[in-house]
Order: structure tokens, then sequence, then C-alpha cells
């Protein structure tokens, strides 16, 4: 096929995957990435260096925390809406208000111990563990609208609350491996904010797990 | 490639379907005949998804298109290695001295053997797909080990429960069943196969004793 006949997304899905690993993403691989759920994924998901290398070299901010709220958001609608429709927002939510929550004492304490960390970079930092767990729950609705479609409802004992808290704490572990992966590249970062941001995702596990209690999620 | 490979997959696991149903009935048999492909294209369908963002979770190196084939592969292959015994089944389903009012007989035989050729060819065909992701996409062994748990976790998940609602695909031949018993409740009143898992640490009757 000639190159000015392919689609818009497949040209740029190939120029995300061809670039080295170690280059930023441009403004227009993030814009296409805005634009398509499989360059989005791509991007957050699958080139942790790239994407490392673009949040230490901070570069293209804004385009980034867009791309990041709003696959973040999207991603996790469908898993929310599976639970009903009164609770689509609830996903979103979970993620996004405890990383919220959380996001001022990572940044303050890294500042406090002498690191020089960017807030957008913080930012990211923090915000790639929800974005990654908010993908998961993506690719988990379709089981879970399973289960919920072939079981009985009314029984004694939650079952079906009970699977979903499983794939929901799944998706959270995704997120904070994923974030701990990514540090793997930041060599360039200050060394001890591996060790900070170590200690802020058990911070933000517990008051994640807090989150879904409130929200009648656990 | 994924058509041709889907089809094979259909018609192999409807020819060990139709030997396993085979221990029933010809009825049982000829429904299997749906049943068991109609088990693994909902297993694949529902995870889809997840086994797309898991392939990317471990590498960039499968697009869309080749995680439905890589996905796809290992149940073509795990079915054709299954229809391959589906004879030996066949045999077995004939043979076997059947239930009735004194006793299970060699029925619990058959199951455990079903189990074994079942466990034996997944493996199989797990085994052989992590070389073909070494050798076709370059996927280290170690990624590709893991990427493949995944997503047999995920089929799992799935196909654990897709199969609860399918029941029964067999069975004693003096007690008859409809195509399919759904949601209904099993003997100790589980509604899926999640339910049933936890009555087996957790037997109702212990429940209620205390």
């Amino acid at each position: 096929m000639p190159e000015e006949n392919k689609p818009f997304f497949v040209a740029a899905q190939q120029a995300v995957i061809n670039t080295p690993s170690s280059t930023p993403f441009s403004a227009e691989e993030l814009r296409a990435a805005l634009r398509n759920p499989l360059i989005a994924i791509d991007v957050l998901l699958a080139q942790r260096p790239r994407w490392t290398q673009t949040v230490i070299e901070n570069k293209q901010l804004v385009a980034m925390t867009l791309v990041m709220l709003v696959w973040t958001l999207a991603f996790s609608l469908p898993y929310g809406f599976v639970l009903s429709p009164e609770r689509t927002w609830q996903i979103a939510a979970l993620f996004f208000g405890s990383v919220a929550l959380c996001l001022p004492s990572l940044h303050v304490v890294s500042a406090y111990l002498g690191m020089r960390i960017h807030i957008a970079q913080s930012f990211a930092f923090a915000t790639i563990v929800a974005t990654v767990a908010a993908i998961f729950s993506f690719g988990f609705a379709p089981i879970l609208w399973f289960i919920q479609i072939t079981s009985n409802a009314s029984t004694p004992h939650n079952t079906l609350g009970t699977l979903s808290g499983l794939l929901l704490c799944t998706a959270a572990l995704a997120g904070i491996v994923h974030g701990m992966r990514c540090m793997k590249f930041a060599r360039d970062l200050d060394g001890g904010f591996g060790l900070v941001l170590f200690i802020w995702q058990l911070l933000l596990i517990f008051i994640g797990a807090r989150m879904a209690s409130a929200l009648g999620l656990s | 490639m994924i058509w041709r490979m889907s089809v094979r997959a259909a018609l192999a696991a409807a020819a060990y379907g139709f030997s396993i149903g085979a221990v029933h009935s010809l009825s049982f048999a000829l429904r299997n005949l749906i049943k068991f492909p109609l088990l693994i294209l909902i297993t694949a369908s529902v995870c889809s998804v997840c086994y797309y963002i898991l392939a990317r979770s471990f590498t960039r190196a499968l697009d869309p298109s080749a995680v439905m084939r890589a996905t796809l592969s290992i149940f073509s292959d795990a079915a054709v290695l299954l229809a391959s015994l589906s004879p030996v089944t066949l045999f077995l389903a004939l043979t076997i001295k059947h239930p009735d009012a004194q006793g299970l007989h060699e029925y619990p035989l058959f199951l455990s053997v079903n189990i074994a050729v079942i466990a034996l060819c997944g493996a199989l065909a797990l085994v052989r797909q992590c070389q073909q992701l070494r050798l076709e996409y370059g996927i280290p062994t170690a990624h590709g080990s893991w990427l493949i748990a995944a997503w047999l976790t995920a089929s799992l998940f799935v196909g654990a429960q897709a199969s609860w609602y399918m029941r029964p695909f067999c069975g004693v031949r003096t007690i008859d069943a409809p195509f399919m018993l759904g949601a209904q409740p099993d003997f100790r009143g589980a509604t899926s196969f999640y339910e049933a898992v936890y009555h087996v640490f957790a037997p109702p009757s212990d429940r209620l004793d205390h």
C-alpha cells in the first residue's frame, strides 16, 4: 500500500513503534495518542523507556498531561459502567482521586529531601500508576461483564463483588509495577526519587483501599 | 490465516466435544459439536481486549493482529491435540462400565483421563507457542513465558465460568439435563463457578452450623 494511502493512525502507530527507544515522544506522536486508543496504549504502556525519557527531559508537558488525563478517564469508564450505569464515574474517581490525594506528598517530600523534581515530573510518575490501572480495568471490563451476565446476582454472598475487587486489585497492582518499571529507565533523575516513589506507592495503596471502601467498591 | 485457524480450532474442538459427550448419550455428543467450539469462541472473545493489554505490557513486538494470531493458535493447537486423542476418548466413553444404581463404577476414571489429557494438551500448546513467540517476534523466553502465563490466567478465569454456564458437557447416563444449565444452582446452591469453588472450601452446611 502506498505511504500516502495508509490510514493516519496506522502510519502514526508505525512511527511510534519504529522510533529508537531512548527518544522522547514528539508533539505529533502525542497528538496521535490523544486521538487513537491503540496508540495511547502503545505510548503509555508499551514504550516505557521513551515515556520515561519524555518525562525526564520534561518535554511536551501539556500534551503528555492531556494524554494521561484523557485516557485515564476514558479507559476507566467502561468498567464502572459494567458495575452499574450509576457507578460509571466511580473507577475514575478511585484511580484519579487516590493519586490526587497523594500527589502533594510525593512532590513536597521529594523537594524537602533536596531532589530537583519538577511538579510535572511528580505528576507524571504519580499519574502513570492510575493510567495503567485504568488501561487494565478497560481490559477487565468485558470479563466482569461476562461473569455478571452468567451468574445469579441474588446469591447470599457477594461473589461478583469479590471478583470485581480482585480484578481492580490486579489492575492497581499492574499500575504500581509499571510505575516502578518506568523508574528503571530514569537514571538521569535524582537517585533517591525511586525510593521516595516506592514508599509513596505504599501510601497510595493504603489510600486506594480506603477510597474503594468509601465508594462502596470493596 | 485467522479464519483458517478459527475453523480448524472449531472443528477440532467439536470432534473432542463429541467424544466426551458420548459417555452420556448421542444427544449429549451432538450438543457438544456446538458447545465446545462456542466455549472457545466465547473465552477468546471476552478475553481479547485483556490479551492485547497484557501483550502490550510485556512486549512491543505484538500488534493487535499478532496478538489475535498468537492467542488463537494456542486454542487451535490445544484443540487439534485434543482432537487427535478423541478416538481414544470415544473408545473409553463407549466401553467404560457406566454408572448405575449401584455406583459410579469407571466414570471417575473417564473424568480423570480427560482432565489429564486436557492439561497435557494445554501445556504442550503453551510451550510450543512460547517457542513461536521467540522465533517469530524475537520475544525473550522469560518475557514470552510471563505473557503466556498471563494469557492463560485470563483464559482460565473466563473459561471456567463459561464452561460452568454451558454445563453439562458429559455426565451420568441415568440423569438427563437441558442443553445448558446456565446459572441454575448446583447441589450445593452455587450459581457460578466461583461460588462453587468457594463452597468447596466453606460448604454451605458447615456455615449454617456455625
